[in-house]
């Protein structure tokens, strides 16, 4: 049959007619209700169940449903807790008192709450605390988020939002800009993040370009090429410490990751990069679960690998950097906070990505609390705080790996 | 598929070879390790492009199509699907439905029914709330067969489906497979590394060595002693089926030999 006898044309009547109108119907919203359950199949199967205790594939319908508002309830409780908390305190009502009141200011409605604390406790809330436990929030969402986004692609759980090197590449424009002491700010924001932030872009790119095999992207080429210009700038960012000196310390404290001396400015600067990344990263959601089976089966159901790959990591490395120009490298967030969301919630990015976003969140903010109490009037790196937490946990997850095989 | 040619790197996988499978027909490829069966599957899927020939589906070009177009009417099951992630086989065999839904819109009623679907009749209902990670290889297999069918394809494509599998899976895989080509109108191809289940199964067979076509026809053309010892280099002998009375191959070891002719079988096609 070497000429074809049929005509390679010929061989399947068109069936699609039907079917393309499937996706039109009822549009339903991606989350999964309780309703999605395979008719009949919810009830019986739920026993079954192997000692590693897998992540759910059969999630209780409640929680499903539900983990969203409970887990957003949460970290409101948490950056409650967390803005009241240092060396002036502040009860959490008069937290709620002194928001609501402000809120409702600006609304041109607020002289039914009569303000019963004093004003230092307004402004050390609202000039200090609130941008700083917003900055947390917001750094936090963003390595997590983009890191269950690298891991899905690289199919690697142990990929973090640095393995793209994005992270050293922000090191060294900040050490680049606190050595040679640049006087420049634009907007309340000093050169370090601004410098930051290029960087880590042109990392990006950098690696991106490296990675690239005739219009592929191999994802262990990749990987690679993330490791290799990362180990690079750091030895860079190493050679500038040592010949700097004096700057050690600043820059060191940079890299382990601080949020301190941050306002306003930073999460304006900060917050249209990651808005947008997260929002591209959860609208993605559903590709990432294909993705998350290789780049030929991804393609077979019909997900074009590198139009998405493209997008994904423009995406997730664009919230890192931003990330990372007003936080420094903040370690195993974006490790940590998806493995624990992945066991409970399962590996539906669907529902992954917005319950990272909220857990790292509120993680960062309480790690952050920490950082700043623990040695009051002191700073840890709130770095080191997340890694000494982190660390043990991920050990943890070694373990289970070894007996499991699988995460 | 015409007559196409797919290189990796310098190498040249696949020369001159033609494939055409139209509704209802189950089509074998057959061939030794590296004799490119793979490279022509994923050529026909539209995965790989050939540097010459064209591949076309529906009578157009495949590489002009979306890969979400491909998909609603060619569905691909792989050798090894594998996945880190504990994903349900609720979850992955819903997957198989990505291609017709729209960005914004979640699973329809119909998307659903699809997949409860293809999962009665790959039999793996039972286990729909499982992770992925901890099934058999057989059930592995089946979950991801339930995939491609959720994706209501034409062309079913399907790469060593019996490998790894035990008799009584390899049957219940091909009986599946035979069952969707005559009942539900597919076009199946399946590379296959079982000659007497491809010769059982298959309406045509294609049979392939070095990148090259080395024979096609129906099994009782294809299948005959010597076909075989020029295509895979052993000696068999060749008989029918007992009960279908399709070509089966018996392997004529070097043990077989030494025992003496006393221990060939005499009925069949034999040239041992």
């Amino acid at each position: 049959m070497t000429a074809p006898t049929q005509g390679g044309g010929r061989v399947c009547p068109d069936g699609a007619g039907p079917r393309e109108a499937a996706g039109a119907g009822a549009a339903r919203p991606a989350g999964r209700g309780p309703g999605m359950d395979l008719a009949g199949q919810s009830g019986r199967v739920a026993n079954v169940r192997s000692v590693c205790l897998h992540a759910p594939g059969g999630m209780r319908p409640i929680w499903q449903a539900a983990h969203l508002p409970v887990l957003v309830l949460g970290l409101a409780l948490v950056m409650l807790v967390a803005a009241g908390t240092g060396s002036v305190r502040i009860p959490p009502t008069e937290v709620a008192g002194i928001l609501i009141h402000r809120l409702s200011f600006v609304r041109g409605g607020g002289a039914a709450l009569q303000a019963e604390w004093p004003a230092s406790h307004e402004v050390i809330l609202l000039q200090v605390r609130l941008p700083r436990i917003l900055l947390a929030a917001m750094v936090g969402a963003s390595l997590a988020t983009a890191g269950a986004a690298l891991q899905g692609l690289l199919r690697n759980p142990l990929a973090d939002p640095y393995v793209v090197g994005v992270s050293a590449g922000a090191g060294l424009g900040a050490t680049i800009a606190m050595v040679a002491g640049v006087p420049v700010s634009i907007l309340g924001v000093g050169s370090v993040p601004i410098l930051a932030f290029l960087t880590a872009v042109a990392t990006m790119v950098v690696v991106y370009s490296l990675a690239r095999v005739s219009g592929r992207l191999p994802t262990d080429t990749f990987l690679l090429a993330g490791v290799v210009v990362g180990s690079f700038l750091w030895a860079a960012i190493s050679f500038l410490l040592v010949v700097s000196g004096d700057t050690m310390r600043e820059a060191m404290m940079w890299l382990m990751g601080s949020l301190s001396n941050k306002g306003y400015a930073h999460v304006k600067m900060a917050f249209p990069y990651m808005a947008a990344g997260m929002a591209a990263l959860v609208v993605l959601a559903r590709d990432f679960n294909l993705i998350s089976l290789g780049d030929e089966e991804a393609r077979y159901l019909g997900l074009d690998p590198e139009e998405f790959k493209r997008v994904a990591i423009v995406a997730a490395s664009l919230v890192t950097a931003a990330a990372v120009s007003v936080g420094g490298i903040i370690g195993f967030v974006g490790l940590v906070v998806p493995h624990t969301v992945r066991l409970i919630l399962g590996p539906d990015h669907r529902v992954l990505m917005p319950a990272c976003a909220v857990v790292g969140a509120g993680f960062l903010v309480a790690a952050d609390t920490l950082a700043r109490v623990v040695i009051a009037p002191g700073e840890i790196p709130v770095g080191v705080i997340t890694a000494l937490a982190g660390g043990p946990f991920f050990l943890y997850l070694l373990r289970r790996r070894k007996t499991c095989g699988v995460l | 598929m015409f007559s196409i040619r797919c290189m990796y790197g310098i190498i040249t996988a696949l020369d001159g070879v033609s494939l055409s499978v139209s509704g209802g027909e189950l089509v074998g490829v057959l061939g030794p390790n590296g004799s490119g069966k793979t490279t022509l599957l994923r050529a026909r899927a539209g995965a790989l492009r050939p540097i010459s020939g064209k591949v076309t589906l529906d009578g157009r070009d495949i590489h002009r199509m979306s890969a979400r177009a491909v998909a609603r009417r060619l569905a691909v099951v792989p050798q090894n699907g594998y996945t880190p992630f504990s994903f349900s086989v609720k979850d992955i065999v819903l997957m198989g439905r990505w291609a017709h839904l729209g960005r914004f819109a979640g699973e329809t009623r119909r998307d659903i029914e699809a997949a409860a679907r293809a999962m009665e009749a790959t039999q793996v209902a039972h286990l729909a709330m499982r992770p992925i990670t901890e099934l058999s290889y057989g059930e592995r297999q089946r979950v991801m067969v339930a995939r491609a069918l959720a994706q209501e394809p034409r062309i079913l494509l399907l790469d060593e489906p019996t490998s790894h599998l035990d008799p009584r899976h390899q049957v219940e895989i091909m009986d599946l497979v035979w069952s969707l080509s005559r009942q539900d109108g597919l076009g199946v191809v399946a590379v296959l590394h079982d000659v007497n289940l491809a010769a059982q199964y298959c309406d045509r067979i294609v049979m392939l060595k070095g990148g090259r076509l080395a024979a096609s026809g129906t099994p009782g053309e294809v299948i005959t002693a010597q076909v075989i010892e020029e295509v895979y280099g052993v000696r068999s002998c060749v008989g029918p089926h007992p009960v279908s009375g399709r070509p089966q191959v018996a392997l004529v070891s070097g043990l077989a030999l030494s025992m003496g002719p006393g221990m060939l079988p005499t009925s069949g096609r034999c040239c041992g």
